[in-house]
């Protein structure tokens, strides 16, 4: 099953379980134009970054070949930390 | 005599005798609130439980997220909450406030101390606000019921108690008020007999 730890791998299945709960649940948050735009933005940033880290997971769990070195999972857009360019 | 009613009840009393329109509103800001915590509660369980750190960092991202999520939601909830108190009839307004400023007093007592996260706390502190200036005499009936607990109509607070310092400006944020609200108990609690008189 490649490189990927099997701990990893384990992990990644019982964590994608819990983040499709998660998904249901923001699926039931309904914004509407009368909310503070607030919402509408953090909604849609919360479900970009949990379908990047299913993405991930996905890979750890089921494609453990095609992610041979184990890398650590991209930091979603908009909370990646700032880092020097050296 | 009943008991007061809470905020919570009278959203649900609003949602169920108000138009259509005013109803769905409630129920959607409610479920929206709902699900950004329940969604929040399931992450710190998965949080708790994992234990590869690159599982962990991509669900704090997620949590982080989530915070914000919810914060926006209970900012909706906020402004329900000054709605109710627009549209709670008169003769019931004073029950009202009396019951946002227990509640911030009660929220206090669970954290130990005032804090700048207690969201719950701000939103009631948003509807003694409004209060204030939606209805005065209700207002000043709710300070007199906390200052003087079990003698209506007293107006000025136990004595020896510290005073009670100006009422704040409405547009003052809901933390002044809550600060107005825990002085208001401060300076309406019975003191203790001194053993050395």
């Amino acid at each position: 099953m490649g490189d990927v730890p099997e701990d990893r791998r384990i992990a990644a299945l019982s964590a994608r379980e819990g983040l499709m709960e998660v998904s249901r649940l923001l699926d039931t948050v309904v914004p509407s134009p009368s909310d503070t735009p607030m919402v509408g933005r953090e909604l849609a940033k919360t479900r970009a970054t949990l379908q990047a880290l299913l993405r991930r997971l996905e890979l750890y769990a089921d494609m453990g070949a095609a992610d041979p070195h184990g890398t650590p999972p991209p930091v979603p857009l908009g909370t990646r930390p700032s880092r020097g360019l050296g | 005599m009943p008991p007061p009613w809470t905020l919570d009840q009278y959203l649900g009393r609003l949602a169920q005798g108000a138009s259509p329109e005013i109803a769905e509103e409630v129920i959607r800001l409610g479920r929206n609130l709902a699900a950004a915590s329940s969604a929040l509660r399931t992450l710190d369980g998965l949080l708790a439980s994992e234990g590869d750190a690159y599982v962990l960092q991509g669900l704090g991202f997620v949590h982080a997220d989530l915070r914000w999520l919810r914060i926006a939601c209970d900012g909706m909830s906020v402004d329900a909450r000054r709605a109710v108190c627009a549209r709670v009839p008169a003769r019931r307004r004073r029950d009202v406030i009396v019951a946002a400023m227990e509640a911030i007093r009660a929220s206090l007592d669970r954290t130990g101390a005032p804090s700048g996260q207690d969201v719950a706390a701000l939103g009631h502190a948003t509807v003694v606000g409004a209060a204030s200036i939606l209805d005065p005499v209700a207002f000043e009936g709710a300070i007199d019921a906390i200052l003087t607990p079990g003698k209506p109509g007293r107006r000025c607070a136990v004595p020896g108690n510290p005073p009670v310092r100006q009422t704040p400006h409405i547009d003052d944020p809901p933390a002044v008020w809550r600060s107005f609200v825990l002085a208001l108990f401060e300076a309406g609690r019975p003191r203790p007999m001194r053993a050395d008189r």
